[in-house]
């Protein structure tokens, strides 16, 4: 049966080594271990002087799901990368038997935290619309993200677009979330259920606001245990926090359920950090460079959705 | 058919070998025989989960037809909630696999990759419908009395998950060695809520490390429950999973 144990064990691949699909027989060069998790590891490869990542597991069904799932969005993004392009599927033969892979688009880019270190936390609001717009294709799709956290997502500073990077929690609407973190997971707060829906991922967005504005309350705090009205707490007495106020309670008290209305909460603070933005470039008066096309980007989109709004009343 | 079926497994939660009674690895491959599955966690910190602890965890899970995991105690709730639900899974895939043997000459992973992800789709949406009865046998022996606060926890959660899933599901909870000088005392059973209210004063680290007559005793709750329900099986043409697992 099977032998499930990799967390302790070695790693499939080494550096250098050369992969060859059993079915598709495209050969991979190891170029190093991006990360591993309970499903599986992600090694960066190279075919044919492009790099890829490849994500390998002995969980076969979870491989291939995950692949059916990325090509489906793929098919459905229209522009938006929803999630990385997928190129193969395929099986390999290990020194620990038989595992299963896929190989995706290498996204290149900056943590989170790092690029809103770099760029000033007036960046968050812009970067959550930008994930809202992909949780929404997602939902229409009818899966839930479900392991939404700061880890998971990637910003690209040269085209200055955030993505997302791991799939693997991405459930079906109506199944228990496949993958989660428990600082996210509103059931681990006591809030709700498990269950995938859009209000799952609402509420892990939110707690992914908290962890970026406030990285020390998630270790504080998440240290204790779940005790989500010390987190309230904390909150309401951080100035960190005094915009986000509304979009925080609006979920605490359910008036923010669904991502067209995280969207709508979201609009005042994009508004007011374009202003920052502009502030901040008039003083240093620099050359402009391709954040002033994001955020002018962003301020369009907001005009469109607000004229979408306008015309489907 | 799938409804109907009732996946029967034993979850083993343990730091340490066992050092009292009956031996474990015996007391798994009877449970096996049963068509019962035992799974074992082993929890690292400080415990004295040694090579031969290791051994035995996956011994264990190997003669109960089921998962080993070594893990530590903050990946524990994880580690839980995963080795239950892909034990679900890989029960109903060998019954799949099975038919496919016998249809196609080939099990699920001789299919061409890009076949697989509806064979797993299926599978995915049975298991999330199969009927669950669970035993969870806590090892609450001195050296785990650290542990308790974050299995409990871990506990919790795997409730949380399991209150999603379309099927029904039933828990029980033992812990070895028991309150009060006997080698295992039920927590809760199968009739009850789990009450970690109950579990809190129930978990006590204490005594020696009766592993075998722990999961006897988690074999013969869930073979009653065989005895005592044959009707509902019987007319379910499809017959018994314990057939089915090998």
């Amino acid at each position: 049966m099977a032998t499930w144990q990799h967390t302790l064990s070695d790693p499939f691949f080494q550096k250098g080594q050369i992969v060859t699909g059993l079915w598709n027989k495209k050969r991979y060069r190891i170029d190093g271990l991006l990360g591993s998790g309970a499903n599986g590891e992600v090694y960066r490869v190279t075919c044919d002087g492009q790099y890829y990542a490849l994500k390998v597991s002995v969980q076969a069904a979870e491989i291939s799901l995950e692949h059916k799932i990325l090509k489906q969005l793929q098919g459905v993004a229209r522009g938006v990368d929803l999630g990385p392009l997928i190129f193969d599927l395929d099986d390999v033969q290990t020194a620990k038997g038989k595992a299963f892979f896929y190989v995706m688009e290498w996204v290149r880019g900056t943590d989170l935290d790092d690029f809103l270190q770099k760029r000033g936390p007036h960046w968050t609001p812009v970067l959550l619309l930008q994930l809202c717009t992909y949780l929404e294709r997602l939902h229409t799709q009818g899966y839930c993200f479900g392991d939404l956290k700061a880890e998971n997502c990637l910003v690209d500073e040269g085209r200055g677009v955030l993505r997302l990077v791991d799939f693997g929690g991405v459930t079906p609407f109506g199944r228990g979330v496949k993958e989660y973190t428990e600082w996210n997971d509103r059931a681990w707060w006591g809030q709700g259920s498990r269950l995938a829906e859009e209000s799952y991922d609402v509420f892990a967005l939110s707690m992914l606001v908290i962890q970026l504005l406030a990285p020390e309350t998630r270790k504080q705090v998440g240290q204790i245990g779940p005790n989500y009205s010390l987190v309230k707490k904390s909150i309401l007495s951080d100035p960190r926090f005094e915009d986000w106020r509304g979009l925080l309670r609006g979920v605490w008290d359910g008036r923010i359920r669904t991502v067209a209305a995280l969207r709508e909460a979201l609009t005042p603070l994009v508004k007011k950090s374009v202003e920052t933005e502009k502030k901040r470039k008039n003083k240093k008066t620099r050359h402009r460079d391709w954040t002033d096309w994001l955020l002018l980007g962003s301020a369009a989109v907001l005009v469109l959705v607000f004229c979408q709004f306008i015309l489907a009343k | 058919m799938w409804k109907n079926v009732m996946m029967k497994q034993i979850l083993l939660i343990t730091d340490g070998c066992s050092n009292r009674g009956s031996n474990p690895i015996e007391a798994a491959k009877f449970a096996r025989r049963l068509g019962i599955t035992v799974n074992v966690v082993g929890i690292l910190d400080g415990g004295d989960l040694n090579s031969a602890g290791r051994q035995e965890v996956q011994a264990i899970a190997e003669a109960g037809g089921g998962i080993s995991r070594i893990v530590q105690a903050k990946q524990l709730a994880m580690t839980m909630q995963m080795v239950t639900k892909h034990t679900v899974q890989m029960t109903i895939q060998q019954v799949v696999n099975k038919e496919l043997r016998q249809l196609m000459g080939t099990d699920a992973d001789g299919l061409p990759p890009e076949k697989r992800s509806d064979v797993a789709e299926m599978v995915e949406r049975l298991g999330d419908e199969a009927q669950l009865q669970l035993v969870l046998v806590i090892d609450t022996s001195a050296s785990m009395h650290d542990k308790l606060p974050t299995v409990r926890e871990a506990i919790r959660d795997l409730k949380i998950g399991l209150d999603v899933r379309h099927g029904q599901h039933q828990v029980a909870i033992l812990t070895f060695p028991g309150q009060s000088g006997e080698e295992v005392s039920v927590i809760t059973d199968f009739t009850h809520n789990a009450n970690l209210i109950d579990l809190m004063n129930g978990l006590r680290a204490n005594g020696g490390t009766p592993t075998g007559p722990a999961i006897e005793k988690a074999t013969r709750m869930l073979s009653q429950e065989l005895i005592e329900r044959p009707a509902k099986r019987k007319d379910d043409g499809d017959g018994d999973m314990a057939a089915y697992v090998v």
